[in-house]
């Protein structure tokens, strides 16, 4: 394929552009257009992170692809979206829903463009080729712009087009990529596509002290706390405050579970702090789930039911809320201030020479390997304890010990082979799946008979809400039964002998250094 | 997708001119469009500037999708696009009644473009053959140009009857009148007759102007090089007719 996106290092106007055409084809222009051009992504880059870019110019929203020949779409839109609910339904819109998820897009970039469009003609006259200039103002505030020349070929005229590319390739004009300018855009605006790692894959020396490798691990969870944190009060999407929890609980979870890395005193002191921050927010996390499931909840329902339940959403919107305005103030505490700074401070002291236990000084390869094998065998041994009568609880533990596992191989996943310890996560993985939709359904059951008891005694719920909510939780036990039933299959599978040695290669040789 | 063809048995009554015109016109709307140049003369594609290929026969239709995606030219106009003459002229070959299905090829070659194009012209010769019936087939709306005579009477009386007879659908015929001189007494008596004897007359009609004839030398649309011309005005009158009876087909 012809390239079709040039840069060019002075200002083209029409004269300009004949010469870079050798003479070859006569230049008229066709319209000149300014138009601004916002680039949208969430914070998280997951449109970039599936090699898409999302532009506002004027009232029209393109989606196209930094790489490949996926096609590139666009719809018109009256005012900038912020989640994919705001686009209009259709293919567009189901496109980028499948990107964001609950994410809202950010502004990231934003540029002005001046565009010449001029037409190719060859000796009979005739349009062979449209050739777009763009004049590209990136930063905000400057004067100079870059100047960028797109090729828009006429059907039917590919060779044309060809030729001219090569004119331009030949006049000193730079070939770029169709991603080129949307990087340049980035670079300009001081935005680092991708850049952002809610769960931030530590590289470490398999040999590495073990308390000098919990410290980087513990520091990089620590900084997507703090990028995360000034997000939380403005309240832009649930999503912030989602990767800020997962990150304190990935820390504390780390201070638990590789015990007598750190003086015990410190470790203790470090966890207790570390739960009281994670407290401040659980409300409101526990709200943003409930509220993020109300579409799914609705379609639970029996259709005459549906209006029903709306008095339940509006009673959780409200204490969400409330707990939001309880969580602001909960940071601003000098309580929890104290509790960073001290972490903080924790981490910037230097390492003692000589680390403060025994399994402080070991190489961390071996720590962490011996942490997690002990962990596989004990979700093991707890999976294989349960039958289809035992009760709840077992469920719930044995999730919890899951948890753990899945927060120790990701901590140290920087460790081991990559291919290999994702593959063995995505098995976890799948058996989390079934157990955190087991304890969620429980949950939420129990929640919402809660919450009926308590609408109750604060007003007067019409039957028709109380009908809608003993409808729902009817339907997530129906649910509920049917996830517990899955249990046996997830587990053997996971159970698998294959599995149980990839388990073993991966974590379990080293055992034999100790 | 759909198909409008300009169509008449007659030479010279303005088809060429018209479905050029139109389908600038339907661009300009925003419409898809395309219009398909089946006359071997290729006058629609001269007017486009887009230069006949004398190549190496094409191999015919053993893929016909392929092939007219291969022909298709763009035009100098926002999303106007042409299918050359020399297409038609070698794929279709029309004026032999060989394969059975003979009278659907025109229709099944235009099918793959249903999803790139919302409007399709066909601009055919004067013709009562084979390729007649295929344009019957293929085009969703039949648009005959009558210059006022009462000779236009006449024939036109005989394609009703012959789309009656073949089972077409009466309402996808239209007329409107072309190359109208109302200096000419007789032309005005032909006008009447025609507009009390048939009830699918169109409103608007298309002046003779020389300014119409300038598209040889133009090379362009009407609309282009006269745009607030009378002439220009006759066309975008048939135009939005044209329009209405197509909105309100979907
Ligand atoms: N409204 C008009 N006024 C004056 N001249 C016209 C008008 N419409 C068409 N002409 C001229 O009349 C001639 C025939 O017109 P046109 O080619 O459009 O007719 P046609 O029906 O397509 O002819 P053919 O049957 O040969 O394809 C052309 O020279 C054209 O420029
Ligand atoms: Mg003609």
């Amino acid at each position: 394929m012809t390239a079709t996106l040039f840069r060019v290092f002075e200002p083209v106007d029409q004269s300009v552009l004949a010469r870079l055409l050798g003479e070859t084809f006569a230049v008229v222009e066709e319209a000149g257009q300014s138009h601004d051009t916002t680039y949208l992504d969430t914070f998280d880059w997951r449109l970039f992170n599936r090699s898409s870019a999302l532009l506002l110019s004027e009232n029209t929203l393109t989606l196209a692809p930094l790489v490949g020949s996926n096609e590139t779409l666009q719809i018109d839109v009256d005012r900038r979206p912020v989640f994919s609910w705001d686009l209009p339904a259709g293919p567009f819109r189901k496109q980028v829903e499948g990107m964001l998820e609950m994410r809202a897009l950010l502004v990231r970039a934003q540029a002005k463009t001046l565009t010449t469009v001029f037409r190719a003609l060859n000796d009979d006259q005739k349009t062979v080729c449209r050739v777009a200039v763009d004049a590209v103002t990136l930063e905000t505030g400057s004067d100079t712009a870059e100047t960028f020349i797109r090729l828009l070929p006429l059907r039917g005229y590919d060779r044309d087009a060809a030729e001219i590319a090569d004119l331009l390739s030949a006049s000193g004009a730079i070939e770029l990529a169709s991603g080129d300018l949307y990087f340049a855009v980035m670079a300009a605006a001081g935005q680092q596509p991708g850049g952002y790692q809610p769960k931030p894959v530590v590289p470490l020396d398999p040999t590495m002290r073990a308390d000098a490798a919990m410290k980087a691990l513990l520091r990089a969870e620590l900084e997507v706390i703090q990028i995360n944190e000034p997000y939380l009060v403005q309240d832009i999407d649930t999503e912030f405050l989602h990767d800020y929890r997962v990150a304190l609980r990935r820390a504390r979870s780390a201070l638990a579970e590789v015990k007598g890395v750190f003086p015990a005193d410190t470790t203790r002191r470090l966890r207790t702090d570390l739960q009281v921050a994670n407290q401040f927010s659980n409300e409101l996390r526990d709200l943003d789930v409930y509220l993020l499931s109300e579409e799914r909840y609705r379609a639970m329902l029996p259709s005459q039911l549906r209006d029903g339940i709306a008095p339940l959403f509006d009673h959780l919107r409200a204490r969400r809320a409330a707990a939001l305005v309880e969580m602001v103030e909960a940071l601003a505490s000098s309580e929890y201030r104290r509790v960073m700074a001290d972490w903080a401070a924790f981490l910037d002291e230097p390492l003692p020479s000589r680390a403060a236990s025994r399994i402080g000084s070991r190489p961390v390869l071996e720590v962490a390997s011996r942490r997690i094998y002990k962990q596989v065998r004990q979700v093991l041994k707890d999976g294989r304890a349960i039958t289809a009568e035992s009760p709840d609880e077992m469920l719930h533990a044995l999730r919890i010990e899951c948890k753990k596992l899945r927060y120790l191989m990701e901590l140290f996943s920087g460790l081991y082979e990559p291919k290999e310890i994702n593959g063995l996560i995505k098995q976890l993985r799948t058996l989390q799946g079934n157990l955190g939709d087991f304890n969620d359904l429980s949950v939420q059951e129990a929640y919402l008979m809660r919450t009926a008891a308590e609408m109750a005694t604060r007003r007067q719920p019409t039957p028709d809400t109380l009908m809608a909510i003993g409808a729902l939780v009817a339907a997530l036990d129906a649910e509920r039964a049917v996830v517990r039933g899955a249990f046996g299959d997830t587990f053997d599978a996971f159970a698998a002998s294959e599995n149980r040695e990839r388990f073993k290669l991966a974590f379990g040789s080293s055992r034999d250094a100790f | 997708m759909q198909v409008i063809a300009l169509y008449s048995n007659k030479g010279g009554v303005g088809k060429t001119a018209s479905a050029v015109n139109l389908a600038y016109l339907a661009a300009q709307s925003g419409y898809r469009t395309l219009l398909c140049d089946l006359d071997p003369q290729s006058s629609a594609t001269f007017y486009f500037r887009v230069k006949p290929k004398l190549k190496k026969q094409a191999r015919g239709l053993t893929n016909p999708g392929k092939a007219i995606d291969a022909s298709i030219k763009g035009t100098d106009y926002e999303n106007l696009d042409l299918l050359p003459a020399d297409f038609s002229h070698r794929n279709l070959d029309l004026t032999f009644n060989d394969a059975k299905n003979s009278k659907d090829r025109l229709r099944r070659v235009l099918r793959p473009l249903r999803r790139d194009y919302d409007l399709v012209f066909l601009d055919s010769p004067p013709t009562i053959n084979i390729l007649a019936e295929n344009i019957f087939r293929a085009a969703d709306h039949l648009l005959v140009p009558l210059i006022p005579t009462t000779l236009s009477v006449r024939t036109f009386e005989q394609l009703q009857a012959f789309l009656k007879e073949n089972r077409y659908k009466t309402r996808m015929l239209h007329s409107f009148l072309s190359m109208v001189d109302r200096r000419k007494k007789l032309q005005r008596e032909a006008e009447i007759e025609i507009r009390n004897r048939f009830d699918n007359v169109l409103t608007a009609s298309i002046p003779y102007l020389s300014l119409v004839e300038q598209m040889g030398i133009m090379r362009e649309p009407v609309p282009v090089y006269a745009p607030r011309s009378t002439a220009a005005r006759g066309y975008v009158a048939l135009w939005a007719e044209v329009r209405a009876i197509i909105d309100g087909d979907r």
